[in-house]
This record gives C-alpha cells, sequence and structure tokens, in this order.
C-alpha cells in the first residue's frame, strides 16, 4: 500500500474543498421531473396519466401501494423516481426495478417491459396472461404480440397503440376516453 | 491542481447559487404530471443535434459498449473497460501506461486511433497517441462508449485513421441523486467515487464528482520485484445539463485531475557533465525511481438548436490545459477548440451534414539531456470543414453517404479525407455494407522537432563516448491510409446477433527512423515516410441470449501485416516496426449470468496471441496469454451492491506489453477486490 507523497498536501486540501462543495450541495431540494431527456420523461408522465384511465380488479388490491415495475433496462433514469411523491387511488405509487421476469408478483399494478427485453417478449407475456397486471411497452410491435399498450413514437409524438382483447382477458377496463386517442390493434397469429 | 481544484469549487460554488435562485422559481411552474393527457399527447419530443443513428443502419464497424457492459466488467478505469470492445487492443505496458489500438500499430505511443471524451480530443500533439492515465472520469457516469474500428476521418478528423473512441458521459438530468461506490483490494489498494446530482433550476440539472484511485505495483521479471510504478490519482468534475426551451439544450461541463504516478527506468547520463563520472563507460543510470506528474484541466461548453423544420445545428466550445512531467521532459498543452455542425434536408431523400472546426495547440516544453523538442515552444492551428450527405437511393433499402473532411494544419498544409459507404437493409434482420475512404495521420510535434538521446556508445581512449540522436525532420509528413471494408449484420432469431467486419488498409508514407551519418561521420537517426503497407483482418462480435438469465458475448479479431521499404530508405538502415506488435488473432468469450433478482455471476475469458514485436524500439517478443475474470455481486437491497472481483486469474503474473526506451518489462499481477457501490 502506497499513499500520497507528491503534492499530497495539495491533494488533500483540494479534497477537503470539493467535499465541502459536494455538502453544500445535497440539501437541495429534490429534483421535480422536468429535465430528464425529454423523450423518457414523457413516457414517465404518460405512465402516470394512463392510471386515471384504468380500472383494476379490486381482488387485486392487496399491498398498501400502487406497483409500477420496470423489467430489465431501465431507460427512465430518475424521471421514474418523481412518481413516487404521487397517488394512485390513495395509494402511494412505488417503483420497483425488476431483472427478471419471475420476479414479477402481485405488487405490480403496472409492469414496463423494457426494450432490453425483446428476445424474450413471447414467453414474457404468455407468463403474464391473464394476471391483472397492465403491461406497458415501447418496443415495436408490443401490442401486436400480446402486450396491453404500446408507445409509437411518431416523427415529433408520441402516441398509443391498444391491444384491448389482452386487456378484457386480465380483467382490466380501459375507459372510453383513451381509446379514442388510441389506435385499437389486436393480437398476432404467430 | 490548486488551480484546477478552484476552478472546480467556485464552479460548484456558482452551481449552487443557481440551485438556490433555480428552486424559488421552479416552484411557480407546472410540473408535467399535472398536464391532462391530450396535453401531454400534443408535446413534442426533441432530438439531439447529431445525427443519431440505430447501430444496424450504420455503414461502419462500430461497437458499443454500454453502461451495463462496463458496470457488469468491474473495470476501474476507462483504458481496462475498452477490453470489452473486439478488435481493440489493450495491452498494459505497466501500473501506469497503456499501449491501445484498433486494427494494429500498436505502442506505448499508438497514433492511429481518435479519442473523445464528450467530443473533446484527448490525443496528445506531442506524440500523436493518448496518455491513457490521464483519461477517465466516474465509469458509473459514462451512457457509453462508441468504438468506430477504421477510418472515421470524414466526421472527425485528422488520427482517426485506423479508429475512433468516442466516450460520452450521460445527461445531468439522468445522474441525479447521490452515488458511492468504493472498493480495495490487492492490486487495487484503494479506490472511490462520489458523485451528487441536483435539479439547479426548472429545467437545469446538475451533477458533481469525484474520484480517488490508488494502484499497487506490478512485477518487474528482470529484478524478481516489485516494479516500482504504484499510482495515485484524484480527479473531479461536475457537469450541467439544461432544456432551456423545447428547441434549445445546452451543456457545461468540466473536469480537472491529478496523478502522482512513480516508474522504474534506466535513464542516459549527460557524458559532458562531471557528476556523471560514476556512471561510464555507459553513461546509463540504472533503476531511477522517477515520478510522474500528470495533472490538467478542461471546460467544455455545448449549444444544441433544433428548427421546426428538422434542421439542427450544435455549437461547442472548450479549452483543455494538460501538463506532464517526468524526469526526461515536462510538456505543456493547451487547447482552445471551436466546433460548429449543422444537418438540414436540402432536398427530399437527402440527409446533409457539414460543418467546420477551429482549433490552437500552444505548447511549452522543458527540455533535458534526454530529450529536447525544438523550438521548445510553439503555437500552431488548425481549421477544417466537413460535408456529408446521406442519399436514400432506395427508401429503407438501399443508402448511400458521400461525404469529405478538408483540414489544414500548419505542417503539412491542406488534407483531403474523403469517404464513400453504401448501406444495403437487406431485410429486417439483414444488413450490408462497404465502403471505401482515404485518412492521414498528420506528424506529430516529436515527429517535426524532437532531439532524443538513443544511445551511448563507448569509444576506446581518449576519445569521448558516441551520442547516437534521434531527429524529427521538418520534411516528415502525413501518414496515408486508403481503406476498403465490407460489413455484414445479421440477427438470425431475436436473442441472437452476429456483427463481421472485413478490411484491407493500404498504407503510404508510414512512419520511418532512418539512420544517417553526419559531416564528421557520427550516426543519427532521423524520421521519415518510408515504409509502404497492407494489412487485412476481421472482427467479429456475436451476441447470445440463450436464457432470460443468461447472455454470452462473443468477439475475436483477426489481423494480418505486411510491410517494406521504399527505395529512397536510406541505405545505411532503418528502423521501421510499425504494425507488429498485434497478435494475429484474439479472443473473448464473456458470459453474464442473473441468479436470482438479487445475485449475478459473470466470467470472462479471453485470449492474446503472440505479438511479434512490441515496443518500438525495445523489439522485444510477448508470448501468447490467457486470461480470466470473475465478478460476483449481490443486491441485498435495490440500492445497495456489493461485489468481489478477481482479474487475470489464471497467473500470478504475465507481460503484455513493454514499453519504449527507457522502460523495463513489467507483468501484470493477479488481482481481487471488493467493491460497494450504494445509491442514495
Amino acid at each position: 500500500m502506497s499513499s500520497f507523497s507528491l503534492g499530497g498536501k495539495y491533494l488533500r486540501k483540494g479534497m477537503r474543498r470539493l467535499l465541502l462543495a459536494l455538502l453544500l450541495l445535497l440539501p437541495m431540494e429534490p429534483p421535480p421531473a422536468m429535465a430528464v431527456s425529454s423523450e423518457y420523461k414523457l413516457k414517465a408522465a404518460l405512465i402516470y396519466k394512463l392510471t386515471r384511465f384504468v380500472e383494476w380488479p379490486r381482488e387485486n388490491r392487496t399491498g398498501g401501494s400502487f406497483g409500477i415495475c420496470i423489467l430489465g433496462r431501465d431507460d427512465f433514469g430518475s424521471a421514474l423516481d418523481a412518481l413516487e411523491s404521487r397517488k394512485v387511488d390513495g395509494l402511494p405509487i412505488r417503483i420497483r426495478r425488476l431483472v427478471q421476469s419471475d420476479a414479477v408478483d402481485s405488487s405490480c399494478q403496472i409492469l414496463f417491459v423494457s426494450e432490453s427485453k425483446r428476445p424474450f417478449l413471447h414467453s414474457i407475456l404468455a407468463s403474464l396472461k391473464g394476471r391483472p397486471i397492465l403491461t406497458i411497452g415501447d418496443l415495436d410491435g408490443f401490442a401486436e404480440k400480446g402486450g396491453m399498450i404500446e408507445f409509437v413514437r411518431g416523427r415529433q409524438r408520441i402516441g398509443f397503440r391498444i391491444n384491448l382483447q389482452q386487456a378484457d382477458r386480465a380483467g382490466l377496463k380501459i375507459a372510453a376516453p383513451l381509446l379514442e386517442l388510441s389506435t385499437i390493434v389486436e393480437t398476432e397469429r404467430t | 491542481m490548486k488551480n484546477m481544484l478552484k476552478t472546480i469549487v467556485r464552479t460548484a460554488l456558482a452551481a449552487l447559487l443557481l440551485a438556490c435562485a433555480g428552486g424559488a422559481w421552479a416552484q411557480g411552474k407546472e410540473d408535467i404530471l399535472d398536464l391532462p393527457l391530450e396535453d401531454l399527447l400534443s408535446l413534442e419530443v426533441t432530438s439531439a443535434a447529431r445525427k443519431e443513428q440505430r447501430l444496424k443502419e450504420t455503414a461502419a464497424s462500430v461497437f458499443v459498449i454500454t453502461r451495463e457492459d462496463i458496470r457488469r466488467s468491474g473495470v476501474t478505469r476507462i483504458p481496462e473497460a475498452l477490453r470489452l470492445a473486439p478488435g481493440v487492443q489493450v495491452s498494459r505496458i505497466d501500473a501506469n501506461k497503456w499501449a491501445i489500438s484498433t486494427r494494429g500499430f500498436n505502442n506505448q505511443f499508438a497514433n492511429m486511433l481518435l479519442v473523445m471524451i464528450d467530443g473533446r480530443t484527448v490525443y496528445s500533439p506531442t506524440i500523436s497517441g493518448v496518455y491513457w492515465d490521464a483519461q477517465d472520469t466516474m465509469l458509473e457516469d459514462i451512457d457509453r462508449i462508441e468504438v468506430i474500428r477504421g477510418p472515421g476521418a470524414t466526421l472527425w478528423g485528422a488520427n482517426a485513421v485506423n479508429g475512433v473512441i468516442n466516450i460520452i458521459t450521460r445527461n445531468a438530468a439522468e445522474t441525479q441523486g447521490g452515488l458511492l461506490v468504493a472498493g480495495a483490494g490487492n492490486e487495487e489498494s484503494g479506490y472511490g467515487s462520489l458523485r451528487y446530482g441536483g435539479q439547479l433550476a426548472t429545467n437545469v440539472a446538475g451533477r458533481v464528482y469525484l474520484k480517488y484511485n490508488d494502484n499497487d505495483a506490478f512485477w518487474n521479471p528482470k529484478i524478481k520485484s516489485d516494479a516500482g510504478d504504484q499510482w495515485q490519482s484524484l480527479r473531479g468534475g461536475f457537469r450541467v445539463d439544461s432544456d432551456a426551451t423545447d428547441r434549445d439544450s445546452w451543456t457545461l461541463q468540466g473536469d480537472a485531475y491529478r496523478s502522482d504516478e512513480h516508474q522504474l527506468a534506466n535513464y542516459w547520463a549527460d557524458p559532458g557533465d562531471p557528476a556523471s563520472a560514476p556512471y561510464a563507460p555507459w553513461y546509463v543510470i540504472p533503476l531511477v525511481d522517477d515520478s510522474v506528474d500528470s495533472r490538467g484541466w478542461n471546460l467544455l461548453g455545448r449549444w444544441e438548436h433544433s428548427f421546426t423544420s428538422g434542421s439542427a445545428l450544435t455549437l461547442q466550445a472548450y479549452v483543455d490545459h494538460t501538463r506532464r512531467a517526468e524526469a526526461f521532459s515536462t510538456q505543456v498543452h493547451d487547447t482552445l477548440d471551436l466546433d460548429f455542425q449543422h444537418c438540414f434536408q436540402p432536398l427530399k431523400g437527402h440527409d446533409l451534414v457539414w460543418g467546420f472546426n477551429l482549433r490552437y495547440i500552444r505548447d511549452d516544453f522543458e527540455n533535458t539531456f534526454m530529450a529536447s523538442i525544438i523550438p521548445d515552444h510553439q503555437d500552431f492551428s488548425l481549421y477544417s470543414l466537413f460535408v456529408q450527405d446521406e442519399i436514400d437511393l432506395m427508401p429503407d433499402r438501399l443508402r448511400l453517404v458521400l461525404g469529405s473532411k478538408f483540414e489544414h494544419n500548419e505542417y503539412t498544409g491542406l488534407e483531403v479525407q474523403p469517404t464513400a459507404r453504401l448501406l444495403w437493409l437487406a431485410n429486417e434482420r439483414t444488413t450490408v455494407w462497404t465502403s471505401v475512404s482515404r485518412a492521414v495521420r498528420t506528424p506529430s510535434r516529436a515527429e517535426r522537432s524532437a532531439a532524443i538521446v538513443f544511445l551511448i556508445q563507448p569509444m576506446p581512449d581518449p576519445y569521448p563516448p558516441l551520442l547516437v540522436y534521434g531527429y524529427g525532420n521538418d520534411d516528415f509528413h502525413s501518414e496515408e491510409l486508403l481503406a476498403y471494408e465490407l460489413g455484414l449484420r445479421y440477427q438470425p432469431r431475436d436473442n441472437l446477433s452476429l456483427d463481421l467486419s472485413l478490411y484491407y488498409h493500404d498504407y503510404d508514407e508510414l512512419e520511418t527512423l532512418e539512420v544517417h551519418g553526419d559531416a564528421a561521420g557520427i550516426p543519427y537517426l532521423a524520421f521519415d515516410n518510408n515504409l509502404l503497407a497492407d494489412s487485412q483482418g476481421a472482427e467479429l462480435s456475436v451476441d447470445w441470449q440463450p436464457l432470460e438469465w443468461w447472455r454470452l458475448q462473443l468477439g475475436y479479431s483477426y489481423y494480418r501485416f505486411s510491410s517494406s521499404l521504399s527505395a529512397s530508405s536510406s541505405p545505411l538502415g532503418a528502423i521501421a516496426p510499425n504494425g507488429l506488435a498485434t497478435p494475429g488473432h484474439q479472443y473473448s468469450l464473456r458470459s453474464l449470468m442473473d441468479l436470482g433478482s438479487d445475485l449475478s455471476l459473470d466470467l470472462w475469458l479471453y485470449h492474446m496471441g503472440a505479438i511479434e514485436q512490441s515496443g518500438y524500439l525495445s523489439g522485444q517478443p510477448v508470448p501468447a496469454y490467457t486470461g480470466f475474470n470473475l465478478r460476483l455481486a449481490w443486491r441485498p437491497r435495490e440500492n445497495l451492491e456489493l461485489s468481489l472481483i478477481g482479474r487475470d486469474l489464471l497467473d500470478d503474473h504475465h507481460l503484455e506489453f513493454v514499453g519504449e526506451s527507457y522502460l523495463m518489462p513489467t507483468e501484470i499481477e493477479r488481482s481481487i477486490y471488493a467493491q460497494v457501490r450504494l445509491d442514495f
């Protein structure tokens, strides 16, 4: 083990000052969800808004929180964490990040399937069939492959494609105003 | 150091003031979460000004090292992370020196690779190479590392001959909150990184970081002991990003660093100095415990604007200061760089990008008996213009890219570096591309103005010893490459993808060191351009995810090289080891396993073939070796990760590369360390 020799004084002094500056920054207010790379900031807001238009079956309400789970790589950064200060039907939102699909349980009311799970989309969606979990994704053809809501990016805006049939089977009710803003698709036959 | 740290501290304090002011302002503004759904759906999504392309639609040999890859490799510094990309030869010379290149031409001062960190060029103009010990940042804040093998001169400029490495850090808005990473082990004596990111105002996010590494010495097989190459480095920095309006964004970032490095070296003593008498007749001072004091700071600002028409422009400026002091030389560089880019669609089916760059470099050297740069101070400027058009020959099927860079430098005047690339999207799963490009490597300061002692030869009494010098040459011009490439990307199944590139590189005017005799018959060496060469090779990467929790990554690269001296080479002989320091075969196999949602096990086996001749002058061969790395990580809580990392586990120590004249062969040792990572 070696320690600072040359210039150690400067380094230590410099480090102290920087740590001081860091400490000064600490009590800053928590970030509002405004500056995240705008695509995912908007998608996070859309996920939150969707909860107003979807009705989950009563028996699904087990825990004391509303679970929004992300499966696979998290592209949202801190944008989703901002939702934790909000509530759905009086329940505080809780964000969970999951590595594998077998970790999905009844604490997830919404499951966002990341692009990184593309190779296993079929088996993941098959394992969730009929469970009252709203599946959302932004990979191409998510809704046709059996996902419930797909975010599609047009040239400059984001829109929805909804697979109503899948939502019905899971006992989720999607309100008419949302359907009017969306394209309805069916599960493709393979 | 003091000044650099002052810069950071001042900026951090300014950021704090902004935060206080912004906090008050932010409260009045409506949160995006309170907007009605219809309004959200009508919001426009802004896109980055520099054209972002999907990987599978790039007509070049590209590999992207992701954040996840870096995290799961367990590496602690940037140069080590580059081992993840197939076709990148990362060879460690000693604890604080690396030889890194793509497609051959590796050595301590490898000069055919352009390296950038967030758009800032980091090569040293003295050697046209990269001092890797000075290049680092908080690894957890890196978004990705783009590795482009082959010439990238049209878009990126001179020295992007055999490849471009583009290190891109994350937007400050994506690195909010606190992060602490710390670890220790036998070789990694201790390291720690601390970052904190916060919201400075509405639409303005910032972060500051601090990183410290302490590395133990490697092994010197000649003296059978510690190689005396231990080192410590400290760096800190900040980044502020803002989406000022829907159409504008800006970034301000900066870093300052200092490292205190050791090297055990054999140096020349000046025979003309009476104090050198004890070292007669060879005048070698053996095993000097020298130190390298390397420090620097940089500050960069960038503004991006997108127009309603879909066109976008980027304006970027930076200043960069570096200082490197060791026994044989002290070099100081100040760089000022201004870059402008504009992309737009002049006609349907044409995506045009053009831009210009101005760079001003000022250097200053403290010369010694062993190495001098004459004159010891110089101002140098460089300006360039580029234009590139991407033409949809058949929409979503066939694309042609035509472009050229026109760069003017004070040494060789105008350099033209054109490229033509064709991309064929054969079907959803298959992409084929091909290209022809010209690239040049412009002279370094050393090749033009150095005077270096290469040899001291004892002579029979009463003659003084003979000093053989190597000199820079005012006529040294650019090295040239004409490259032909062919690539295939194929995804037979959703969980299997393959990327293959083949190349033929035809080089001309490559650097040689020619032997000459002066009027008195005393031999000397001088840089010249008398080597002709060609290389052929292939790079392959395969990514297979057989199960949801198991991923395999295979990398392979092949390299073959032949060269000959041109007729104008000196009849007395020439030294031309260029191109011989890369193995014919390099293999890498990684296995990434999620053993549960809180446990992961990653294994990494790699093999490097033998090197014919490493080191420019030493010419020492390096035997083949096989390495094995392991990482076990456990996440007991969502914000806490504990990991155990083992690297180069198969042997006690092995040789990877040999550095230049003064350095002795140094072997890399088995390294085991434990790390904790905490988000707060």
